[in-house]
């Protein structure tokens, strides 16, 4: 290029130099993020308990930025931003607070033995309504619309995707207006959650459609605090006061809008600026700056369980061992205890602010099961890989087959880390990785989208299929903990072709399991359950076949006129954000 | 020229049968599906899934499945979206106000920027003028443009204030202010920074394309000979010169419409703009096949018509051009 003259040329370069600095800085990589010497996270102060103010103001208008939900019909609605949507104006039988505790919302009370409400072989529950209950059109909420929700939810061609329980059901009567009589064929330990994540409307339409329902999109009538005045797709929702709701005097406010707002860093900028009132999941790394922000911050656990499962049987076979063969390098339990011990949950994680650690899934609620917690000794794990026969003799810093159980001497002892990518595991995986190399194992990332990792057998999940060696990975725990136990630990739960459901992905295969979950399965009784979940609980933690973790934990934030919400996420999807939002008021 | 745009129309038909097969194909040949957005569910049964697979037509084997899709979309109906159970096309014409909106009037205001820019860094090359359009270009495009939205809301949002009111100069997201009656300048405050975002990329790309065109003609002997012969020297630029120049833009931009109905997923994203572009990556996400084929299918439609546009106007400004 022919500059015409020494200032031109001059300012040609200053710009060019200028916007090159610029354009480096936005590329420049974010640094790697690496765990602490020591936790030094600054512990996020115990919110005081406010004094129970006399009389809420009654009034006003919050506004909470968050996804748009696919539907607002509960028994279709999947993901956690339509549970929270769905809690503001649809409400079930009962409902659940943040110790795990029923209690009564529709129903006038948790049925049991003692009311009369549980029959002596538990096979039929009586749920009583509470009394003058109306839908928001006026018009009265009576058991009909209990056995018409069954009866949409039930439906072969409802699409309905919270159908646990329902298929179970074989009739319900209704012998009046408040009283609905349900008829297992077999005993269902978890009735209690049966309609507890909302009641249908009689009125909403043909069961067969019930995918198609015009009511999914208006929700009217419901029977929540609120209700749905507007929704404008990808754009807003309204919720406005339900004049029918049931406990006089509430909602406080008059009304929430709900923005979709897809992008977190957008939601967080408008809650700054106090143009977005609720946060939900406030991202860990923010929770120092957002203590200059004039916000008020809550911690809860989130309903996820966060582990790390050892498949034990040959890596690609579906099937359990026997039939299949054990797992090369995991199929020895000495070397599941050697990672266990290599691993330390502290270091994994290191973007939690105050996480709390569990030792199994049965740590909630009725059934906790006490453990010893995890040892973290690289020294001693290496000892036990070398008398595992797994030896670096070729100093390479990677242990190979000497002896050892199940693979071929001289194999390598590489193992593959699987995660679902692009929700904040990768960081926690990378310190997997480091920690299992630090003992002499080759562990890389295999990542998949969540969609994949946690799609169907059918549709190639690697989870399901049986394709991973180490799978870093969560999951919903739900209330009753007797359909996912069964889920992660039943022989008969092992996903394979013939059979594709269930989430035995480590393929455990033991009668002594079994029975015990059988066992849970078929008693009311409290502490019968919970023994059998607790000889589950030791027998998966003395095997070694999961590394358990903790929850997720999730951090809500409000601006600080809102009051008098409290955060309930661990019993999702029976809690979200908005469980309590008749309480909410504001104090400016 | 009519006989020749009868042709390229029943061409069409076969080229979106192909374009929907391979279309089709493509997006089950992507590992996962629509059931796994369910895998976390603790609610939801394995028979509940069989049941769940069954009513929306997943069961069937895939050739199955795409003639179903086929005699529906014949008819203009493009199936219920796996994910809201809604009628695609609903989902569809709910999002595209707001996705022309926004795109259509970056068009505009990047064509009214981008055209006089070229012209004038081609008429005055290498001048201080030329030299910052070109730089500013090249920053244009070399920029990602997601973070040029990030930086501009974190600018005019987070860090300035309107003196008067103390509030943010411009607003961080949605199409307007919640609550407020319509307003042509709030709706116009709250597509400043998305349309800015959007349209920074497509101002560099115009005004360079130009300019190089421009030049090109500039030496072209019949300029030579306008100015020879004493015409002004606007008329030389604007009948002659420009005229010219712009018939591979026109190409170019012909070719772009139909970006206008397919939206950008970064700026939706970023400023909550409820378009398109943010209904394609939802879809894309959770695998909701009928809303995808919809898109795509309607996006080819459009390409192919645009090109045909891009055709005929190219004829019209070109008198050398004739179609048989």
């Amino acid at each position: 290029m022919f500059v015409k003259s020494n200032a031109t040329r001059i300012l040609a370069l200053g710009m060019t130099v200028a916007l090159l600095v610029v354009a480096t800085s936005a590329c420049a990589p974010a640094p790697t993020p690496t765990p602490p010497a020591e936790a030094t996270a600054t512990p996020i102060p115990p919110t005081p308990t406010p004094a129970p103010p006399k009389v809420p103001k009654r009034g006003g208008s919050v506004i909470m930025a968050d996804l748009e939900p696919n539907t607002m019909n509960p028994y279709i609605a999947s993901e956690m931003v339509a549970r929270t949507c769905i809690g503001f104006v649809n409400r079930g039988l009962v409902g659940i607070d943040p110790e795990g505790k029923w209690f009564p919302q529709m129903a006038a009370e948790i049925p049991t033995r003692e009311n009369g409400g549980v029959s002596e072989d538990g096979k039929t529950i009586t749920w009583r309504l509470r009394p003058g209950l109306k839908w928001s059109d006026g018009t009265p909420l009576t058991s009909a619309d209990i056995k018409f929700t069954w009866e949409a939810v039930s439906h072969p061609k409802s699409t309905a995707t919270q159908t646990q329980g329902f298929d179970l059901i074989e009739s319900i009567e209704t012998p009046d207006e408040l009283t609905a009589v349900v008829h297992y064929k077999e005993f269902w330990a978890p009735f209690v959650s049966q309609f507890a994540l909302g009641l249908l409307p009689r009125t909403a339409g043909d069961p067969a459609d019930m995918g198609k329902w015009e009511w999914n999109r208006t929700l009217d009538p419901t029977n929540g605090p609120f209700m749905l005045k507007e929704w404008v797709a990808a754009d807003h929702m309204t919720f406005i006061r339900n004049p029918y709701w049931y406990e006089e005097g509430k909602p406080y406010l008059d009304e929430v809008v709900y923005r979709f707002v897809p992008e977190f860093e957008t939601q967080r900028q408008m809650l700054k600026t106090g143009e977005n009132d609720i946060h939900h999941w406030l991202d860990a790394t923010y929770l120092d700056e957002a203590k200059n922000w004039g916000v008020t911050i809550k911690q809860a656990s989130s309903p996820y369980w966060m582990r790390l499962d050892f498949k034990l049987s040959e890596r690609g076979d579906p099937r359990p061992s026997p039939p299949a063969k054990p797992h090369a390098i995991l199929g020895d339990v000495r070397v599941r205890k050697a990672i266990e011990l290599a691993l330390k949950r502290e270091d994994i994680t290191y973007l939690w602010r105050n996480p709390v650690f569990v030792q199994s899934m049965f740590c909630r609620g009725d059934f906790v099961c006490e453990l010893p917690p995890y040892e973290h000794d690289p020294e001693k794990a290496k000892a036990m890989l070398e008398e595992a026969g797994w030896i670096d003799q070729d100093g390479d810093g990677i242990r190979e087959c000497h002896g050892c159980m199940y693979a071929e001497e001289g194999t390598k002892m590489r193992l593959s880390v699987t995660t679902y990518s692009g929700w904040g595991r990768e960081p926690e995986e990378e310190v997997i990785i480091e920690q299992l190399k630090a003992v002499g194992i080759d562990a890389y990332a295999e990542n998949y989208e969540a969609t994949v990792l946690y799609g169907t057998y059918g549709e190639g999940s690697p989870a399901r299929r049986g394709e991973f060696d180490l799978l870093w990975w969560d999951y919903e725990l739900g209330v009753d903990p007797q359909l996912k136990a069964e889920d992660f630990y039943a022989s008969w739960r092992i996903p394979t072709e013939e059979s594709p459901g269930g989430f035995n992905c480590t393929r455990i295969s033991d009668p002594e399991i079994d029975e015990w979950l059988r066992i849970a399965g078929s008693t009311i009784d409290i502490e019968t359950r919970r023994e059998a979940y607790c000889n589950i609980a030791r027998k998966i933690y003395e095997e070694a076949v999961q590394y358990s973790v903790g929850f997720i934990p999730i951090y809500s934030a409000t601006t600080a006129r809102v009051k008098g919400w409290e955060t309930n996420e661990a019993f999702s999807p029976y809690a979200t954000m908005g469980w309590d939002c008749e309480n909410w008021y504001i104090e400016e | 020229m009519s006989r020749y745009i009868a042709r390229r129309l029943l061409q069409a038909i076969p080229l979106l049968l192909l374009v929907s097969v391979c279309v089709f194909g493509m997006l089950h040949l992507v590992p996962g599906g629509p059931m796994g957005v369910y895998g976390k569910n603790p609610n939801l049964t394995a028979e509940g899934l069989a049941r769940l697979r069954a009513s929306l037509g997943l069961d069937q084997p895939l050739y199955i499945q795409y003639l179903r899709w086929l005699g529906k979309a014949i008819r203009g109906d493009f199936g219920y979206s796996y994910d809201t159970r809604r009628p695609a096309l609903v989902e569809i014409k709910d999002r595209l106000p707001a996705t022309l909106y926004l795109m259509g009037s970056t068009f505009i205001v990047v064509l009214l920027i981008s055209i006089p820019l070229g012209i004038i860094s081609a008429l005055k090359q290498y001048s201080v003028l030329d030299i910052i359009v070109t730089t500013l270009s090249f920053v244009g495009q070399a920029l990602p443009a997601f973070w040029i939205g990030l930086v501009l809301m974190l600018i005019f949002y987070a860090w300035l204030r309107n003196p008067f009111t103390g509030k943010p100069l411009l607003p961080a997201g949605g199409m307007h202010t919640l609550g407020k009656s319509f307003s042509i300048i709030d709706y116009v405050k709250h597509l400043i920074l998305p349309a800015t975002t959007q349209g920074l990329a497509w101002v560099s790309w115009y005004s360079r394309y130009l300019r190089s065109s421009m030049l090109d003609v500039l030496h072209e002997n019949y300029i030579r000979t306008a100015r020879g012969k004493g015409l002004r020297e606007r008329t030389v630029i604007y009948r002659h010169a420009l005229r010219n120049a712009l018939i591979p833009l026109v190409t170019i931009v012909a070719m772009d419409l139909p970006y206008l109905f397919g939206g950008t997923v970064y700026v939706e994203t970023i400023f909550a703009w409820p378009g398109m572009g943010r209904l394609f990556f939802r879809a894309a996400e959770r695998r909701d096949y009928p809303v995808l084929m919809a898109v795509i299918m309607i996006s080819a439609a459009l390409i192919i018509l645009s090109n045909l546009a891009a055709d005929v106007v190219y004829a019209y400004i070109d008198p050398r051009i004739r179609y048989e």
